[in-house]
């Protein structure tokens, strides 16, 4: 950005900086940009010299912070809001108060407890005598309406649909309309002035009214055939001035309310007359066509007939020229035309009335089939579809066996979107149908090599589950019911595509199933050997999925999981040994499924991964469980965050590194560790170090931290958080690498040099005490995602430690050099209780540093009350 | 009804967004899907697109299975991209796109992608005369830059009005934007009916 300040336009020179910044720094250096100047302007807002025109700045910068950031990052401007709300009623000039309501119209959320203070502005600014300060009250009530404002203004909206301006009335109109929708009782005394409204002067007001009278219309303060009556004559009126067609907005509106109430004969009349006037008169009018055809779209065709002959004029006639147009909005414009008229009128599939289309434009509209835009394709199918189904079938049979003319783009690798397309329309309403075609069209493009080489069609997946999710609820069944048949038919070839797909299905909408959950179970197990490893892993993890349905499950699945397991590679083992165990312990498994976001195949997969994580170390030795297939990723809803896949013992190494960038060593913690690796090459050892007599010499750092941390009671094993400890693998630590006294092993009893550890027992101890300290945290941190908060707190972190610790509750402290998230001071706030389910006063705080004696900071608390408390303190 | 306004640059870095529906999840997510939409299809393509996989950001909340639709148009650096659900008419808001467009032209005069990132809030106000709610209010110009006058009475000077020797180009560029002064050129399109798409 090479623009000098005096001619930019920005506000002050601290606008045009952030935004110079801003616009030459790199995506993540924006980000932090971003944060930072909202934690000034925060800041800046507090000053108790703070003028309205600063305020006004500060806001206007707040919503320009808020809106470049970068997706993922969350900027909360709540905190502006009392000053916005401020803004709104003391401005001095329009303009700041117009900053005010616009910040509390994009930031304040519906129904947010603050409303009710914007009720004094907004009724005040109505009564103003100034035009604009009553049009943005009433812009405002119109953004943002609610019940508390209706008893505050009703009387003078009511006056404000009379008003002198064209702006207040049709806002006044529009804001009635949107308050209905709160209280339908207003609309009770305005009909009669809502009515004259339609006769206005202004085509921006009976726009507005038209808008208003359908709610009159749903809530019967107007009769519809007088309504009717009064719009019809409107057309009239409006097409008797024959506007220019970049001025024929009223009577686009017209002919759109005309659409909505049922065009009469006449009505149609007047609408062949605009469509053969405007018809040649260039892009200007197509806006106007096109309302035009949706009104005929909606007419019944005995009445299109009638209108036809009365008036001489055939609306897809007089459209043709379009076809010649070399543009693609003016071929969809065609094509949507064509696709409102009943092929009856113009196609001439009666003998009563002859085509109207010549020979050379039907090749164009056949050509259209094979046209880029995917709109067009469709628009163009379903038009042939309605004119003879023979076209389209041979179209498809023809395009099943590869003879597709190739858009000129594209090549060939589109022709399976376009298969599905076809099949779209071809199946229409028919589920069952489509579910059949998809098999075909499936089987056509992965060609017949073996199951376990072909190729997963990503698209197709997408494609269908998208279908899937938006269909409803009787499409839905139908197709699922013939997809899962086809898993338990073991004759039937299931290839891999469609086998992803079912896996996802399967997760979702096992209750869909006409089949039996063993069925389906028996089915998949029968398939599973025959594909590549990433279905395999889909497929073990939907059949445990389906387990939890099974009363029992059938020997026939276990064998089959069980000689997958010896044939397959180490992640594929883990999986098979991960459904034995499940799919035996119904309980667990269940509320592994309760604790799942959605139905999702991934959610449960990261269900199950938080389940792994948060089981007894020899469990949790397995990497990552996030599978690695790439079906998997289209009903991601964000990509998968290694976050979630704490894994408490790894980082036992990195300890004794140099500090590490976060996301490096998160990147590390979602794949196997060095230490996982010794687990799995000792065969199932993991387990067995429960056993393991030298894990006692973790009893004294149990002890100590319990002593700090809590009451003894919370010691027994059957504690899951002391549980999580007690197998800690020091042995090999201390084997591998023995502390040097003065080298990392001191570096280390630095972390303990916190005020709430008590005392430091010896290096080997301190590393014991600080991992379980990190698992810990790291386990914390990932149980609380869904009570997420950030901020800046303007203290240094030492400062912030001790207010944390003004609060009187149990904290735990990991020092900045430790994983996870080294570089931040870690703290867990612990309940009171020894319950360690309970998240009750449970919260996970973290802190960085920044260069001015600031920190940022995260927070993680699911209890209300305690997350208001901390990040009142952090502020 | 018209759901979402949104304005982002040929970078997908969004300059306005406005939103006349509760959105569902995160605002510079539903963005970058839009952007990933549009950017990437080739000119030879209308200027409207399906958009079923936005209903689970916009979709209201009672769900009347209304399918959402993008129309979008390409102004020099900028992207003017409307999601409407299927009572609106495509063609009669892309002719709305270019109202809003002619609008900010005639407050900025010959505005241009640094005109909205530094008068965004002006940009919204003259969005607030074309549509309120969702629904439109006003199409005509002439009206629309009035009513605006009549509010501000204090025109800004675009970047380019006040610089006319100004060449353009030159100079580093950060990643987010590029031809930040470029005018939109949209009375071109409107005459030739190239350039804008």
């Amino acid at each position: 950005m090479d623009v000098p300040f005096s001619s930019s336009g920005a506000m002050s020179r601290a606008h045009y900086a952030l935004v110079r910044k801003v616009e030459t720094a790199t995506p993540q250096a924006a980000d932090q940009i971003l944060l930072a100047e909202v934690q000034t302007i925060r800041n800046q807002l507090t000053r108790s010299t703070l003028t309205l025109k600063q305020c006004k700045e500060y806001l206007v910068l707040l919503l320009y912070c808020s809106m470049a950031v970068n997706p993922g990052v969350h900027v909360d401007l709540e905190f502006a809001l009392p000053h916005a709300i401020n803004l709104a009623e003391a401005g001095q000039t329009i303009q700041d108060k117009r900053a005010g309501y616009l910040f509390c119209g994009e930031v304040m959320p519906a129904e947010h407890e603050l409303q009710l203070m914007l009720v004094n502005s907004i009724r005040k600014d109505l009564e103003s005598s100034a035009i604009s300060r009553i049009c943005l009250a009433l812009d405002t009530l119109i953004q943002s309406p609610s019940r508390d404002v209706i008893p505050a203004i009703q009387t003078r909206l009511h006056d404000l649909l009379s008003h002198n301006s064209p702006d207040v009335k049709r806002r006044a109109l529009l804001a009635f309309n949107k308050l209905s929708e709160y209280d339908a009782d207003i609309l009770h005394d305005i009909a009669s002035k809502a009515r004259k409204r339609l006769s206005d002067s202004d085509p921006s007001v009976v726009s507005a009214a038209f808008t208003l009278a359908e709610s009159l219309l749903k809530g019967k303060h107007l009769p519809e055939d007088k309504y009717h009556s009064v719009v019809s004559g409107l057309l009239d009126a409006t097409w008797s001035q024959r506007p220019h067609p970049s001025e024929s907005r009223l009577l686009v509106r017209i002919i759109e309310v005309i659409t909505q109430l049922g065009p009469s004969k006449h009505d149609l009349e007047v609408i062949a007359d605009v469509v053969r006037y405007y018809a040649h008169r260039g892009r200007a009018a197509y806006a106007l066509l096109k309302q035009c055809f949706r009104g005929v779209s909606v007419s019944s065709t005995e009445l299109l007939v009638e209108v036809q002959a009365s008036s001489g004029i055939s609306f897809i006639k007089e459209m043709r020229h379009l076809l010649a147009v070399q543009e693609p909005n003016a071929l969809y414009m065609f094509m949507s035309c064509l696709s409102s008229v009943d092929p009856q009128l113009w196609a001439g599939t009666t003998p009563e009335i002859p085509s109207v289309l010549e020979e050379w434009e039907v090749e164009r509209i056949m050509k259209a089939l094979d046209c880029e835009d995917k709109l067009i394709r469709k628009q163009t199918l379903r038009t042939l579809w309605r004119v003879d189904q023979n076209i389209v079938e041979s179209y498809y049979a023809r395009a099943l066996q590869g003879d597709l003319p190739s858009s000129s783009v594209h090549g060939t690798e589109d022709h399976l979107p376009r298969l599905l397309e076809i099949v779209d329309i071809i199946c229409g309403d028919d589920g069952e149908a489509y579910a059949i075609q998809l098999k075909n069209v499936l089987n056509a493009a992965e060609g017949d090599g073996p199951l376990n080489k072909r190729p997963v069609l990503q698209e197709a997946v997408e494609e269908m589950l998208a279908r899937i999710h938006t269909a409803d609820s009787i499409w839905r069944s139908a197709c699922i019911g013939v997809l899962f048949s086809s898993v338990a038919d073991k004759e039937n070839e299931v290839g891999p595509t469609l086998m992803v797909i079912l896996t996802a299905l399967f997760c979702e909408y096992l209750e869909l199933s006409p089949l039996s959950p063993v069925e389906l179970l028996c089915g998949v197990a029968d398939r599973v050997t025959s594909y590549s490893p990433s279905i395999q892993d889909a497929c073990l993890i939907t059949m445990l999925r389906i387990s939890a349905a099974c009363d029992e499950i059938p020997s026939q699945a276990i064998e089959a999981v069980k000689s997958l397991q010896d044939r397959s590679g180490r992640h594929l083992a883990r999986r098979c040994v991960q459904f034995t165990t499940l799919s035996q312990s119904k309980d667990t498994l269940r509320r592994v499924i309760a604790d799942t976001r959605s139905s999702s195949l991934p959610d449960f997969v990261l269900a199950l991964e938080k389940y792994q994580a948060d089981q007894p170390r020899g469990a949790s030795r397995s990497p990552s469980l996030v599978p690695k297939s790439p079906p998997l990723k289209p009903h991601t809803p964000e990509p998968s965050s290694s976050r979630a896949s704490p894994l408490p013992s790894k980082l036992r190494y990195a300890a004794y590194e140099a500090p590490r960038h976060t996301p490096k060593l998160r990147r590390k913690s979602s794949s196997s560790s060095r230490h996982s690796d010794d687990g799995s090459s000792h065969g199932g050892l993991g387990r067995s170090s429960y056993q393991d007599p030298m894990t006692m010499t973790i009893t004294p750092g149990d002890l100590s931290l319990a002593a700090q941390t809590s009451d003894l009671r919370s010691i027994p094993s059957s504690s899951p958080r002391m549980s999580r400890m007690s197998p800690l693998p020091v042995v090999q630590i201390l084997n591998e690498e023995p502390p040097t006294g003065t080298g990392s092993g001191a570096a280390d009893l630095i972390a303990l040099d916190s005020p709430f550890i008590s005392e430091p027992a010896g290096p080997s101890l301190a590393n014991t005490i600080s991992s379980i300290m990190e698992q810990d945290f790291e386990a914390t941190w990932n149980s609380l995602e869904s009570g997420a908060a950030r901020g800046w707190c303007e203290a240094s972190i030492d400062a912030v430690l001790r207010r944390l610790q003004g609060l009187q509750r149990r904290l735990r402290v990991t020092e900045r050099d430790r994983p996870p998230f080294e570089g931040d001071l870690k703290i867990v706030i612990a309940p009171e209780s020894a319950d360690n389910w309970s998240k009750k006063g449970l919260a996970a705080i973290r802190l960085k540093e920044s260069d001015d004696d600031s920190c940022l900071w995260w927070l993680r608390c699911e209890d209300d009350e305690l997350r208001n408390i901390v990040k009142a303190t952090l502020r | 009804m018209i759901h979402a306004v949104l304005i982002f640059n040929t970078s997908g870095v969004p300059r306005l967004t406005k939103f006349y529906s509760p959105i569902h999840q995160s605002q510079q997510t539903l963005i970058e899907k839009i952007y990933a939409l549009v950017s990437g299809r080739p000119a030879g393509l209308c200027n409207f697109l399906d958009a079923p996989e936005l209903e689970a950001f916009l979709k209201p909340k009672d769900g009347d299975g209304e399918r959402l639709r993008v129309v979008y148009r390409n102004y020099a650096t900028l992207y003017f991209v409307f999601v409407v659900d299927s009572a609106e008419s495509e063609l009669g808001i892309l002719d709305l796109i270019q109202v809003f467009v002619e609008s900010l032209d005639s407050a900025f005069e010959n505005v241009c992608e640094l005109d909205l990132v530094f008068h965004f809030d002006e940009a919204h106000h003259i969005l607030a005369e074309i549509i309120q709610g969702g629904l439109v209010l006003e199409t005509n110009v002439h009206e629309i830059d009035r009513a605006v006058q009549d509010a501000a009475k204090a025109r800004k000077e675009s970047f380019a009005s006040a610089n006319p020797l100004y060449l353009g180009g030159g100079g580093a560029v950060g990643s987010r934007s590029a031809g930040l002064q470029t005018p939109l050129g949209w009375l071109a399109g409107r005459l030739t009916g190239v350039g804008a798409r």
